[in-house]
């Protein structure tokens, strides 16, 4: 009984991180199906810097890299390479650096919630709820850079504490934190803001060891300031820019901000004055980030972020994220954990609510960090309050609640969730492409591009050679990279053309082959084109993703 | 002059919910209790998905626990509970996800959310926490049996505003601060109201 007791916490911590790896790994690059653009850009991006040392462009090693003249941050896309490498490129392994990460995420919460509280209880119950986060597992399932960016702002914050006494950390501290500045844009916000507050908070401490502390500081900074100035040197650019200008709020856009009145009259110039506009809009969304409505029950709206009928938490969590908000406002010996987690809450939703996407998850992941430290010490403190009452039917019930949300869960994300959002996934590629073969080798292929960047898809899913693509095909001078945000739509691999479809002429005249989703060419237009249906791709939910047509020209 | 900041800032917070519940409902009094269901009215469209989700889930116990008769008026009692528990409903007419169809009210002015915050810090120390704490937790559970709440929700308008004001009190102890906040916060309230009093 005693060793029973003794390693528990063990126990507990090892379960918490396999059931973290089985929601993060099992079916891993099956599910969700299909392979996003995004993905696909970063999943060949990284194949084409393995096999030239170039991205897709025939830009040498970029800071940031083009895709879609979006400008992606860049260090999942190289920490994909040597996954790439190893199991060739697939879904499964352009995921896979998003999987591990999202995992190692869960041991570094569980040492940085012990360091900052001392409490073994509440640090063990923060990686358990982390490790059941929907929020975290579906950026841990998915290639996207803020899972990356989160674990190394955690790293980053776990060393420093630890630095304080072993002042040589503060290397390792300042290199994570400053990847982390430049694998994702809200940590361009979060990482200073961050580190501010630790300076503010220990400044004294660092102060009166200052001959212990200096040189790994300097060093620190020195390293932290090379690893940065390549990306702080192009943000100036219109390449940098123009992702956020398009999507900022406060930015004048074609869209009109949040609760203009038309019939304003002779009022209108203050009753619909933009910046009071966009201020209000601001606070809406920011107060979402933080609103028990979004949290617990509806989650994120958009189109590939939610697992179908989850919130980003649990409903019975609710309670205890009262709970931990009160308690940690009205302790007084945890200043740590207390300063830690409201900087987190606080300026973790900024980047998100200047976008006018409505609560994103994605912008705003660093957010599940302080959520899931307050849950758990609400938690953590009712049951100390609460010990010895009542302890074996408290722990069977958190226990049937843990079981019965997580196999809810586990229905939404392996069951529901491909057949609710494959239509978002770029579903069908795939399955399309592997149809080609089957073709008559001799004819082209005109790939319709209206409704995204269906190129990226093909060269993902053919592995296509990245010297030959960079050969064929010119975006803009590479020294313009970063300042001509032009694209050429029509791209050339192989015998594809991926490019804007013409009626009559791609129809009509050649004979060829058309890939198509049914909103560019519907059944009415195949009929009147007297166009073929070799092969029709459906989604899991049964409409059509893609079509294979084969054109019929009169002779 | 402080006392006379105070009651303007107040008058703005209590003026808020009543005029736009009014001039929502002005046309349509006799209305308002038309077309109200409960969350036990049978809803087609949600047994339809209901159906397509047993569908999927290839283990029949399985689905039978998850998607069962007690599964949609237990989700849509969860959804109005929640509706309830929005800050953004109270001050920024449930933006960004306003509820299609309904209300969506401007019930109070939008900066008025920092003395409500204020009020809930110091909700301890105040002389009708009890009444507030309960009205407001059986006003919130009675609604969630509807499923148009937003026409009976005023029910939370006095549970609401007795915290904006205890907040106020609050920031009104700190000649300072409330000076600049009545500077901020009346302007910008009066321009809200007039808002919902001349454009659509």
């Amino acid at each position: 009984m005693k060793n029973f007791r003794k390693y528990l916490p063990i126990f507990i911590l090892i379960f918490s991180i396999g059931v973290g790896i089985f929601f993060r790994f099992y079916q891993l690059g099956k599910s969700p199906v299909g392979v996003y653009v995004d993905e696909a850009s970063i999943g060949y991006n990284a194949y084409s810097i393995l096999k030239t040392g170039r991205d897709e462009y025939g830009q040498f090693m970029p800071i940031m890299f083009r895709s879609f003249s979006t400008f992606q941050s860049p260090i999942y896309t190289y920490i994909t390479v040597p996954f790439i490498a190893l199991l060739g490129l697939s879904s499964y392994s352009i995921r896979l650096p998003s999987a591990i990460f999202g995992v190692l995420t869960i041991l570094l919460l569980y040492l940085l919630a012990k360091k900052l509280s001392s409490s073994e209880t509440f640090a063990l119950i923060a990686a358990l709820f982390l490790s059941l986060s929907p929020w975290h597992i579906q950026f841990s399932r998915t290639v996207y850079e803020t899972n990356i960016a989160l674990f190394f702002l955690l790293l980053g914050a776990l060393c420093f504490y630890h630095a304080l006494k072993k002042p040589w950390l503060y290397i390792l501290s300042s290199l994570s934190f400053a990847i982390s500045f430049i694998a994702y844009r809200a940590e361009i916000l979060i990482v200073p803001v961050l580190l501010l507050m630790l300076t503010f908070r220990f400044g004294k401490t660092i102060a009166s060891n200052v001959k212990s502390h200096m040189l790994p500081i300097v060093l620190s900074c020195v390293l932290g300031l090379i690893i940065i100035v390549p990306t702080v040197l192009i943000l100036p650019t219109p390449g940098f820019q123009a992702r956020s200008s398009t999507m900022n709020i406060f930015v004048p856009s074609l869209q009109e901000p949040w609760g203009i009145k038309v019939d304003a009259g002779n009022l209108s110039w203050i009753l619909n004055n933009r910046q009071l506009l966009s201020v209000k809009e601001f606070l809406s969304l920011y107060t979402s980030y933080l609103s028990p409505r979004y949290l617990f029950s509806l989650g994120d709206a958009g189109p590939r972020k939610p697992f179908p009928d989850l919130g980003t938490f649990f409903v019975w969590q609710f309670p205890f994220y009262l709970a931990g908000l009160y308690f940690l406002l009205k302790e007084k010996n945890k200043k740590d954990l207390r300063y830690f987690v409201f900087t987190l809450l606080l300026v973790s939703p900024i980047p998100a609510a200047l976008t006018r996407d409505p609560y994103s998850t994605l912008r705003s992941l660093p957010l599940v960090i302080p959520q899931v430290l307050l849950i758990s010490f609400g938690l953590t403190k009712i049951l100390e309050m609460t010990w010895p009452l009542f302890n074996k039917q408290k722990y069977l019930i958190l226990t049937i609640l843990a079981v019965y949300s997580t196999t809810r869960m586990f229905i939404s994300i392996f069951y529901h969730n491909d057949y609710y959002t494959s239509i978002y996934w770029n579903y069908g590629w795939q399955q399309a492409l592997e149809d080609v073969p089957n073709l008559d080798p001799d004819l082209p292929i005109v790939v319709d591009n209206s409704h995204g960047d269906s190129y990226i898809e093909i060269l993902f899913f053919l592995n296509y050679d990245p010297a030959t693509y960079q050969h064929d095909n010119f975006e803009v001078p590479l020294s313009e990279y970063y300042t001509n945000l032009t694209r050429n739509t029509t791209k050339h691999i192989g015998r594809f053309t991926v490019k804007g479809f013409q009626w009559g002429i791609d129809t009509d005249h050649t004979e060829q082959y058309i890939i198509a989703d049914n909103i560019a060419i519907g059944l009415v237009q195949i009929h009147e084109h007297n166009l073929t249906i070799v092969d029709e791709i459906n989604f899991p939910s049964g409409g059509v993703a893609l079509r294979i047509l084969k054109t019929n020209p009169k002779k | 002059m402080k006392k006379l900041l105070f009651w303007v800032s107040a008058i703005l917070i209590f003026i808020f919910w009543p005029v736009s519940f009014f001039l929502a409902n002005n046309n349509a009094w006799s209305q308002i209790f038309v077309g109200t269901q409960t969350i036990f009215t049978p809803d087609p469209l949600a047994i339809d998905i209901q159906s397509t989700k047993i569908s999927l889930i290839p283990n029949r116990n399985l689905a039978r626990i998850y998607e069962n008769k007690t599964t949609i008026p237990l989700d849509k009692f969860k959804s109005n509970v929640f509706v309830s528990l929005d800050l953004n409903n109270y001050f920024f007419s449930l933006h960004p996800q306003e509820i299609i169809g309904g209300l969506n009210l401007t019930k109070y002015p939008y900066l008025a959310i920092i003395p409500f915050l204020v009020g809930l810090y110091f909700f301890s120390e105040n002389k009708l926490r009890k009444w507030i704490l309960c009205t407001f937790i059986v006003a919130v559970l009675s609604l969630a049996f509807i499923n148009r709440q937003d026409k009976f929700d005023i029910l939370l308008y006095f549970p609401v505003s007795a915290i904006c004001l205890h907040g106020l009190r609050k920031i009104y102890t700190s000649s300072v601060i409330f000076y600049f906040f009545s500077s901020v916060f009346i302007p910008i309230s009066t321009i809200e109201f007039l808002r919902i009093i001349f454009a659509k």
